[in-house]
C-alpha cells in the first residue's frame, strides 16, 4: 500500500473506492465471550476490576497488567469473587437439578406424542444448528455467572434476539436445543422444499452441444498422450492382449472379472465386424448399454459412486446415520438411466427431506449431506468441494494453504452456502431429515446479511459471506425466500469448469489407475495436472455432451493408453508415476478395489444364471465391505482398509468366508468344472481362464501335470488346491 | 474538559467503546500504511487487547488517544515480526490530523459523529475542486487507473498528472482543516457561558 498522502489517499479510497470501515462490534464481543468461556479463571480475577487502563500515557502492555493497586485490595477482591462464585455454583446446581426433572418429564411426553426431536439432541452440535450453538454459548456464559465482561457484552447478546426466549427463568440454564420453527420457513417435506420459490441469482450458462464424434475425441486423446511420449522420449508398451484388455474392461465397467464364456466370446470376434465396428468398441457398448448388463453396470457404479460420496465405510455400520442402501438405490437409477451427471450433483447438493424410505418425505439423495453435516457444516463444505470440484479445502479451514495461497476466507465463504439447513431426527433411530431454514448469521443478529464467523490463527474473528471458489458472490441474505444458498451453490458448481474437470480426472484415474493429478481430488495451482490441455479438452467435451457419463467412459476405455500392456519395458521405464508425472506409456497395474474383489469372488462362488447378469446381494456386499473398511473418524473423513497388502489381507484371502465359498467343491465354478466331462488338463485350463482370463503357459502346465500325476486318487482335491492357489495369486488380485 | 458518555471511572460498555472508536482506529491505521484488511485485523486486535481487562471510562478524547496508541503498538509489533518498519513520514502530522478531526474538545458532536461526517465533508470538498482535478482523482481512486492513463486522458504528461493530483489532495486537506476550524468556532460559540 503506497499512499502518496497518508491521510487523504485512504480517505479517497474510502469515498471513491468503496473501502469502507467494517463494523467489528459483534465480532469483538463474540471473541470476548469466547475468551471468557475458555479462560474462566483469568476472567474471574479480572472481575474485581483490578486491572484497568489507568492512564493512556503508559504502555499498553502495562495497562493490561493491572498495576497500581495494593496487594491487600487484590486479596480482598479475590476472596469476594471466590465466595460469590461458590454461592453461584450451589445455586446453579440446585436449580439445574429441579429443571432437569422438569425437562425429562416434558421430553418423555413429547416422545410419547411421536413428535420430531431435533437431531442435535442426540448428536450434540454435530448437525450444524448454528443458532442452537449460539444459544448454548450464551447459556454457558450465563452459567459462568455475571462477570463484568458478560454484563458489558449485553448489547451483543441482545442481538441474538429469540435466543433469550429459550432460556429458562432465572438465566441459569436453557432448554435443550429445540425445533426452531420460528426461524425456519414452513417445513415442507423434502422434495417440496427443494422447489423453493426464492429467486435465482446465478444464471445457468449455456454450453455448446458436442459437435465432435467419439472417434474424433478418442483420436485427440491418443494424439496428446503420444505427444507426451515423444516429448519425454518414451516408448509405450505394446498393446494389451485381447484377454488382458477384456479382463480389465470387465473389472472397470462391471466391477468383476469376466467369465470364461465372456472372454472366449470376445476373443473369438473379429477385430472388425461386418459393420466395421471395432471389437473393443463393441464390448464397451455392450457393457455400458445393453440390457444384459444394465443392472450389473448400474449396481457397480452406484456402489462406487456411493464410496466417493460417503466413503466405503459410510452407512456400513448399524449406528451410522447414513442409509447406504437408499443412496445406492438412488445412484443405481441415475446410472441405469444414464442421467446427466450435473443433474445428479444438483440433487445431491440441494436435497431436503428424510433419508430413509419409511418417512413420507423420503428423499434418498439427502444421504450425501446426512453423511457430511457436522458442526457448522464444515465437513459438508470440504466434502462437496473435494467431490465435485476436485479441491481439498479442509486445511484452509484453519490456516492459509501452505503452498497455493488459498486463504481461510475461501473455505468459510463456501461454508456459508451450507448454513440454511439443519437436521432433525425422529427418535434415536428414526430417519434423519434435512430441513431448510432461514440462516440468521453466526451472530444471530438477522438474516439480511447472514454472515459466518471464522477465527484466524492469531485469534482474530473474520466474517465470510457466500462466495464461490472462483470469486462469484451471491446476495448475502440468509432468508430462504430471498436467496436459497444451496440452489445457488449447485448452479455455481454446474457452471464451473471445475466440475467436469474433477469428474474427468476422477474417471481417468479409475480406468488408467492414475489421474492427471495425484490425488485426483486435490487439484489446484499447487498440483498441476500432467496433461492440462487434455484434461481441459476432455472436460469441455464431457460438459458439452450433457455430462454424459457413459460417453466419457467410452472415450477413455477406447483410448490407446487404456489399451496398452502393463509390462514395464526398457522403453517405458521412465514412466513412473510415483516418481513424477504420469505419461500413460503403459497400463498401470494395481490391486483390485474391495468392490471388485468382492464381486469377482462372489461370481466365482455362484452358479451363473442363464441371463448372464451376476449381481451380488447388496446386504452381503455391505457386510463384507463393512468388515474390511473402517472410518478413521478424523476431520478429513478418511478411511482405513484391511485390503492394503498386510497380514490382514493375506488372512482374508486365505481363509475368509468369501474365499471358502469360492473354493468350495460343491459350489460355483469349481463345482461345474468337477462335474464336467473335460479332461483333468482341460479342467485346469478352464480354472485358469476363470480366474486369470488366460490359459496356463508351458511352465505352469508342466507343474500342473506333475500335480495331477501324483494326486490321481484325489483329483478333485488337487483341482481345489490349484483353484485356491490361483485365487491367491498376485495375478488374480491385480488389475493388469 | 472532554465530555464522556459515562461518568469518569465508571466501567465502559465494550460494545459502546467499539462502536464509538472503531472507525477512528481503522482510519488511523490506514493512515499508517495498512490496507483495509490489515487495518480491520489490527482494529479488532486493538479492542481485544484493550478489553482484556475491564476498561474504565476516562473521557472520550483520552480513550481515543489511548486506543490509537495501542493500535500503533500493535502495528509496530506486527511490522517487527515481519521484519519491516512503518513507512509513513511525518507520523506526528498524521496523529495531529486525527486528533484534530476526531476530537471533541468543546463538547460538540461526539468523535463517532465526526468520523461519520468526515467522508461527507470530503465529498463536499471534492466537489469544490476543478473538473480536471476531480477527474484525475476519480480515475485514480475509483477506476484504479495508472498515472500514465490519467495523463493520457487529460492530455498532459505523467509528471503533470502527478502534480495535479498532489495539489488536489493538498486542497482537500486544507478544505477539511478549514471545515474543522469552522466547526470548532461554531462549537465554541454555542458553548454556554460559564458566567
Amino acid at each position: 500500500m503506497n499512499h502518496e498522502d497518508p491521510i487523504i489517499d485512504p480517505l479517497l479510497e474510502e469515498l471513491l473506492g468503496g473501502q469502507s470501515p467494517p463494523d467489528l462490534t459483534a465480532r469483538v464481543l463474540t471473541r470476548l465471550s469466547q475468551r471468557e468461556l475458555t479462560s474462566p479463571e483469568r476472567n474471574g480475577a479480572t472481575q474485581s476490576g483490578l486491572s484497568q487502563a489507568a492512564t493512556p500515557a503508559s504502555q499498553d502492555d502495562n495497562l493490561a497488567d493491572g498495576r497500581g493497586l495494593s496487594d491487600s485490595r487484590v486479596m480482598v477482591a479475590r476472596r469476594r469473587v471466590r465466595r460469590a462464585r461458590q454461592w453461584q455454583t450451589y445455586a446453579s446446581f440446585a436449580i439445574s437439578l429441579s429443571l432437569l426433572g422438569v425437562l425429562v418429564g416434558a421430553g418423555w411426553l413429547l416422545w410419547q406424542a411421536g413428535d420430531w426431536n431435533d437431531g442435535s439432541l442426540a448428536q450434540g452440535d454435530r448437525y450444524g444448528d448454528t443458532a442452537a450453538q449460539e444459544k448454548n454459548k450464551q447459556g454457558q456464559i450465563e452459567k459462568h455467572g455475571g462477570r463484568d465482561i458478560i454484563d458489558s457484552s449485553r448489547a451483543a447478546n441482545e442481538t441474538l434476539g429469540s435466543s433469550r426466549d429459550n432460556r429458562l427463568p432465572g438465566g441459569m440454564g436453557e432448554n435443550p436445543p429445540r425445533r426452531d420453527s420460528q426461524e425456519t420457513q414452513p417445513e415442507k417435506p423434502g422434495l417440496e422444499t427443494r422447489e423453493n420459490s426464492a429467486p435465482r441469482h446465478v444464471t445457468p450458462i449455456e454450453r455448446p452441444s458436442l459437435a465432435k464424434s467419439d472417434a474424433e475425441i478418442v483420436e485427440r486423446v491418443n494424439r496428446v498422450i503420444a505427444d507426451g511420449w515423444k516429448a519425454e522420449n518414451v516408448q509405450p508398451a505394446q498393446a494389451a492382449t485381447d484377454s488382458e484388455w477384456c479382463r480389465r474392461t470387465y473389472l472397470q465397467l462391471l466391477g468383476r472379472i469376466p467369465t470364461v464364456d465372456e472372454v472366449q466370446k470376445f476373443a473369438s470376434r473379429r477385430s472388425l465386424d461386418k459393420r466395421g465396428q471395432d471389437k473393443r468398441a463393441w464390448l464397451v457398448d455392450r457393457l455400458i448399454q445393453s440390457e444384459t448388463y444394465r443392472e450389473e453396470f448400474a449396481s457397480y457404479w452406484s456402489a462406487r459412486w456411493a464410496n466417493i460420496l460417503v466413503g466405503q465405510a459410510g452407512g456400513m455400520s448399524a449406528d451410522s446415520p447414513i442409509d447406504r442402501k437408499s443412496l445406492e438405490g438412488y445412484l443405481h437409477e441415475a446410472f441405469a438411466q444414464n442421467r446427466p451427471y450435473d443433474s445428479v450433483v444438483r440433487e445431491l447438493l440441494t436435497a431436503s427431506g428424510s433419508n430413509r424410505p419409511e418417512a413420507e418425505d423420503f428423499n434418498p439423495a439427502t444421504n450425501f449431506l446426512v453423511a457430511t453435516l457436522d458442526q457448522d457444516a464444515k465437513l459438508a463444505t470440504a466434502k462437496a468441494c473435494q467431490t465435485f470440484l476436485g479441491q481439498r479445502l479442509q486445511c484452509v479451514e484453519c490456516h492459509t494453504h501452505p503452498t497455493n495461497g488459498w486463504e481461510q476466507d475461501t473455505f468459510w465463504s463456501m461454508n456459508a452456502f451450507f448454513r440454511q439447513i439443519k437436521t432433525e431426527r425422529k427418535g434415536d433411530n428414526g430417519p434423519i431429515r434435512i430441513v431448510n431454514r432461514d440462516f440468521q448469521g453466526s451472530a444471530g443478529d438477522g438474516a439480511d446479511e447472514a454472515e459466518v464467523y471464522f477465527e484466524q490463527q492469531n485469534g482474530i474473528l473474520k466474517v465470510a459471506y457466500p462466495r464461490f471458489v472462483d470469486g462469484t458472490e451471491i446476495p448475502r441474505s440468509g432468508k430462504l425466500a430471498q436467496v436459497d444458498r444451496r440452489q445457488e451453490l449447485a448452479q455455481l458448481v454446474i457452471n464451473s469448469d471445475l466440475l467436469p474437470q474433477a469428474t474427468v480426472n476422477r474417471m481417468w484415474q479409475h480406468f488408467l489407475g492414475v489421474g492427471f493429478t495425484t490425488p485426483v481430488d486435490d487439484m489446484g495451482p499447487h498440483n498441476p495436472p500432467s496433461h492440462p490441455e487434455l484434461l481441459a479438452t476432455l472436460a469441455d467435451d464431457f460438459a458439452a455432451s450433457g455430462f454424459d457419463m457413459r460417453r466419457l467412459m467410452r472415450w477413455i476405455t477406447l483410448s490407446d493408453a487404456y489399451g496398452l500392456s502393463s509390462k514395464i519395458t526398457d522403453g517405458n521405464l521412465a514412466d513412473d508415476p510415483s516418481q513424477g508425472q504420469p505419461l500413460f506409456a503403459r497400463y498401470y497395474s494395481r490391486q483390485m478395489e474391495a468392490e471388485q474383489l468382492f464381486h469377482s469372488l462372489t461370481m466365482l462362488a455362484q452358479v451363473r444364471s442363464a441371463n448372464g447378469g451376476i449381481i451380488a446381494s447388496g446386504d452381503d456386499r455391505h457386510q463384507w465391505l463393512g468388515q474390511v473398511t473402517q472410518k478413521m473418524g478424523n476431520d478429513e473423513d478418511t478411511e482405513t482398509s484391511t485390503l492394503d497388502g498386510t497380514v490382514s489381507q493375506t488372512l482374508l484371502m486365505m481363509n475368509g468366508h468369501l474365499m471358502n465359498n469360492a473354493t468350495d467343491l460343491h459350489s460355483g465354478v469349481l463345482k461345474g468344472v468337477i462335474a464336467s466331462k473335460m479332461s483333468p488338463r482341460e479342467k485346469v485350463e478352464h480354472l485358469f481362464m476363470a480366474s486369470l482370463s488366460r490359459k496356463p503357459n508351458k511352465r505352469e502346465l508342466k507343474a500342473i501335470d506333475e500335480i495331477i500325476q501324483t494326486r490321481q486318487h484325489e483329483i478333485n482335491k488337487a483341482l481345489q488346491d490349484i483353484w485356491w492357489a490361483l485365487l491367491n495369486s498376485n495375478e488374480f488380485i491385480v488389475d493388469h | 474538559m472532554s465530555e464522556s458518555l459515562h461518568p469518569i471511572g465508571q466501567k465502559v460498555d465494550p460494545a459502546l467503546l467499539v462502536q464509538t472508536h472503531q472507525v477512528g482506529v481503522w482510519r488511523y491505521l490506514r493512515s499508517l500504511g495498512c490496507d483495509s484488511h490489515e487495518a480491520e485485523d489490527l482494529t479488532q486486535e486493538t479492542f481485544l487487547k484493550v478489553l482484556e481487562k475491564p476498561f474504565q471510562e476516562m473521557g472520550e478524547a483520552a480513550a481515543r488517544s489511548y486506543l490509537l496508541r495501542v493500535a500503533k503498538h500493535q502495528l509496530i509489533d506486527r511490522r517487527r515480526r515481519e521484519g519491516r518498519s512503518i513507512a509513513v513520514e511525518n507520523i506526528e502530522q498524521v496523529e495531529e490530523f486525527w486528533n484534530r478531526h476526531a476530537s471533541n474538545q468543546h463538547g460538540a458532536r461526539s468523535g463517532q459523529d465526526k468520523q461519520r461526517d468526515l467522508i461527507d465533508t470530503l465529498r463536499h470538498c471534492l466537489e469544490g475542486l476543478t473538473a480536471r482535478a476531480q477527474t484525475a482523482l476519480r480515475m485514480r481512486f475509483e477506476d484504479h487507473c495508472t498515472r500514465e492513463q490519467i495523463a493520457e486522458a487529460l492530455g498532459i504528461g505523467p509528471h503533470g498528472a502527478k502534480n495535479l493530483m498532489q495539489r488536489a489532495k493538498q486542497q482537500l486537506k486544507q478544505c477539511l482543516d478549514d471545515k474543522q476550524g469552522l466547526d470548532d468556532k461554531q462549537a465554541e460559540a454555542d458553548r454556554p457561558s460559564s458566567d
